[in-house]
């Protein structure tokens, strides 16, 4: 598999 | 270092793991391999079995995998999901 370093995204907030 | 477990909670879908932030009302996610990273830190490791793990598990060279793990955990540490040690 292609690797892709490893990476924290914020997706949203629960409020 | 270990993933904070008070008002956190994760789930993989789809090779991606989805974390969520109760503490900060966040939600975020990672890619494969920041999923890979993730599940040791259910546990107790240090940097040396995360940068082993991503060495094992994409065959990329230890120098490579070093910076990469180090920079996921700042990211991490950034965000306050991992556990304080006194």
């Amino acid at each position: 598999m292609t690797y892709q370093p490893p990476v924290l995204e914020e997706v949203g907030s629960v409020r | 270092m270990k993933l904070r477990t008070e008002s956190v909670s994760w789930r993989e879908i789809d090779g991606e793991m989805v974390i969520l932030d109760l503490e900060s009302s966040t939600y975020m996610k990672t890619n494969e391999s920041g999923s890979t990273l993730i599940r040791m830190l259910v546990e107790e490791r240090s940097m040396d079995e995360l940068v082993q793990s991503l060495v094992d598990a994409y065959d990329v060279p230890a120098e490579e995998a070093s910076e990469d793990a180090g920079a996921f955990v700042a990211m991490l540490r950034e965000r306050n999901l991992l556990e304080t040690t006194a």
